[in-house]
């Protein structure tokens, strides 16, 4: 933890793949993640023949780009590569592949809305992903998105979990937008994070044959990605404890912001929980029982801790930069099945191809909430 | 580590295999001629790549008949062969040959922008399509001859395969070659050749397939030996751009020799017949002057 820098989303995110010793980033460039790779071509263009340690390439499609970072991973090379809203739906069947391979790489995405078309920034490109197998981080800053990326590794290659992980950036609110960052040093992560070592992969000295087809052992398979995806929780919170011992910084898998005696409390993940801190420090400055709950992992879903953080509220309000059609929030439906049935919770659509979305917005959304007899669905 | 020394016939042909018997394919699989060939040419220090389609059953949970590692991919393998060779590159490891050995429904079709894209930057690959003219379970692919018959073309194919012998030839490719399996020492010599050019490495290789083609298995080799007696497969090479015909029959067998020994050309009627007769004849011609760039190939 040397040095402090302003730093944007795609600035931490690379500076957080050299860190954790990459070395070899398969890409396609899309808007808006097209800013990490430009930043990736660079760092590889500058280095000099012979002593690159980071390898570079850009491949013709999103599908192509996890194609060949899974192969890369399954060298035993640690992977890193990145996405956005369409071209994460395209790599949905490699997606699947990736965990039931079982394989520790690290993407990062930057959501973007999906159709009509639109590059701002939305949720549904990344939580359409929930049932894919891979842990799901939504950051909501630089600080944390960059802390993630490193962690994310140090996760995944976890014997006891081996499964990919998506980290989430917003679109343009952290892809293109300079925060200041704590900057940890090479050294200090280097002993956070030895090299990575596969059990299984691509080695001619030990040869095997990965992905083969599977008959009735697919269940075994499938029950075994089950426990990994539940042993991630408790890792999560291992390497957790670590960065905090090493850096002082503590992120859990959910944030809790003045929830201690919350009655009311607003549920928003991403960077749109910045915002919304704003809004409840004004309500709290007058008196009222305002609180805030941001989902940092997606996957494994934190069904506990939410419980446990919403068992003493009056109302909950949650509001989602996702949709689907004719159900309403993904977040929502989460959030209900894990909470008493007796707890009020609204949901709150907003943000949706890029809309802003305002602390007044959250102020609304606060008294809305409190004067409601119903539950109900509110398009912002 | 591949055999530098050239192979003079196939009792030179190295001892050792690398792909063992009792693979869950059909008989008479032209394909694992091909690979049991092309291993023993490129030895242990090899990784094979592949796509879903019928190298899939060499590795069926919990076993595998290959003793290199091997590594299957959906949709678009030749990406996956290059993540591994940048992978590779990137830890100093570039002596290990990376073999794609891929189908042509996944070659001439859904693999193609891969495989293009690879061919541009050069990545280190050789690149062997075996080519059975169809999908895994007989779907036409683009592979597809004329007339053939398929389980998506019941009444027989209606147009005419694409050349992608000429597609790659078309990227610059220090090497693009067509082989039979009918053919073993032309398609080793061929392979040992590839093996001495940098970038990717286009040997599009004919496997007949019993099951697809409707042919008893014993007869592979006959099957594809008749496809070049016939024309109907010229074996060819283009080294550095220059053309050259490897395996000319001084006359060529009518090509109805070759339809009657597969179901899959039962539907074709005399004048269709005839039709593709000229068509061979006119191409071949065409071959002997090296005018490759202007055959449409049958």
């Amino acid at each position: 933890m040397i040095k402090g820098d302003l730093l944007s989303g795609s600035e931490a995110a690379v500076l957080a793949a050299q860190l954790s010793s990459v070395r070899c980033t398969p890409m396609y460039p899309m808007i808006p993640q097209d800013d990490i790779v430009k930043k990736l071509s660079d760092l590889y263009s500058s280095q000099s023949d012979g002593k690159k340690t980071i390898e570079f390439f850009t491949l013709e499609s999103p599908v192509a780009a996890l194609s060949a970072s899974i192969a890369s991973e399954a060298t035993g090379t640690r992977t890193f590569t990145v996405s956005t809203g369409p071209g994460l739906e395209s790599m949905k069947e490699l997606m699947y592949v990736a965990s039931g391979m079982r394989l520790p790489l690290v993407m990062v995405n930057v959501s973007r809305s999906l159709s009509p078309t639109n590059i701002w920034n939305e949720h549904t490109d990344i939580l359409s992903c929930r049932d894919t197998g891979w842990l799901i981080f939504i950051t909501s800053n630089n600080q944390e998105l960059l802390d993630t990326i490193i962690q994310a590794y140090k996760i995944a290659e976890n014997k006891k979990v081996l499964l990919p992980v998506l980290v989430n950036m917003d679109a343009f609110l952290q892809s293109h937008t300079r925060e200041n960052v704590f900057v940890p040093s090479e050294r200090s992560i280097s002993k956070f994070l030895p090299e990575l070592n596969l059990p299984v992969g691509l080695n001619t000295s030990k040869p095997v044959s990965l992905n083969p087809p599977v008959k009735e052992e697919y269940m075994e398979f499938k029950a075994q990605q089950h426990i990994a995806m539940k042993n991630a929780e408790k890792i999560i919170r291992n390497v957790d404890d670590i960065w905090n011992k090493k850096f002082h910084r503590k992120y859990g898998l959910i944030e809790r912001f003045h929830m201690e005696d919350a009655k009311y409390v607003i549920v928003v993940a991403g960077s749109a929980a910045e915002i919304a801190k704003t809004a409840v420090q004004e309500l709290r400055a007058q008196n009222e029982k305002v609180g805030l709950l941001r989902p940092r992992v997606i996957r494994p879903w934190p069904k506990n801790d939410i419980r446990e953080a919403l068992k003493n509220v009056k109302k909950v309000a949650v509001v989602d930069q996702d949709i689907m059609p004719g159900t309403g929030g993904i977040l929502y439906q989460e959030i209900k099945a894990s909470i008493s049935s007796e707890i009020f919770c609204s949901n709150f659509i907003a943000g949706l191809g890029g809309k802003k979305i305002l602390k007044e917005d959250f102020l609304d959304i606060y008294e809305r909430l409190k004067k409601s007899e119903k539950e109900e669905e509110v398009w912002l | 580590m591949t055999v530098n020394e050239p192979i003079e016939s196939l009792n030179d042909l190295p001892k050792k295999d690398f792909l063992l018997g009792r693979a869950e394919a059909c008989r008479g699989c032209g394909a694992l001629i091909g690979l049991k060939l092309a291993l023993k040419i490129m030895e242990k220090n090899t990784i094979v790549v592949s796509s879903f389609g019928c190298m899939t059953l060499l590795a069926t949970y919990p076993q595998t008949v290959l003793k290199v590692p091997f590594i299957h991919v959906p949709s678009n393998p030749v990406a996956a062969a290059s993540g591994i060779y940048h992978s590779l590159r990137s830890a100093g490891k570039e002596d290990i040959n990376v073999l794609c050995y891929i189908g042509d429904g996944a070659t001439y079709d859904s693999g193609l922008e891969s495989l293009s894209a690879a061919a541009v930057r050069k990545d280190n690959l050789m690149y062997i399509c075996y080519n059975n003219q169809s999908y895994t379970g007989s779907y036409t692919s683009s592979a597809t001859p004329y007339g053939a018959k398929t389980a998506t073309s019941p009444k027989g194919y209606q147009y005419f395969r694409k050349s992608l012998a000429k597609i790659m030839a078309s990227h610059n490719l220090h090497y693009v070659a067509t082989a039979s399996v009918a053919y073993p020492m032309d398609f080793v010599r061929k392979l040992q050749k590839a093996l001495s050019f940098p970038g990717v490495k286009f040997i599009d290789l004919l496997t007949p397939c019993p099951v697809g083609w409707g042919f008893d298995p014993s007869n592979t080799i006959e099957v594809a030996r008749m496809a070049v007696q016939t024309g109907a497969w010229p074996l060819y090479e283009i080294e550095n751009k220059k053309f050259s015909l490897t395996v000319a029959p001084t006359r060529l067998e009518p090509v109805e020799r070759y339809f009657i020994m597969q179901k899959r050309f039962s539907s074709l009627n005399k004048n269709e017949k005839e039709r593709i007769q000229e068509h061979i004849e006119k191409e071949w011609k065409c071959l002997l002057r090296k005018k490759y760039w202007e055959v449409s190939e049958y």
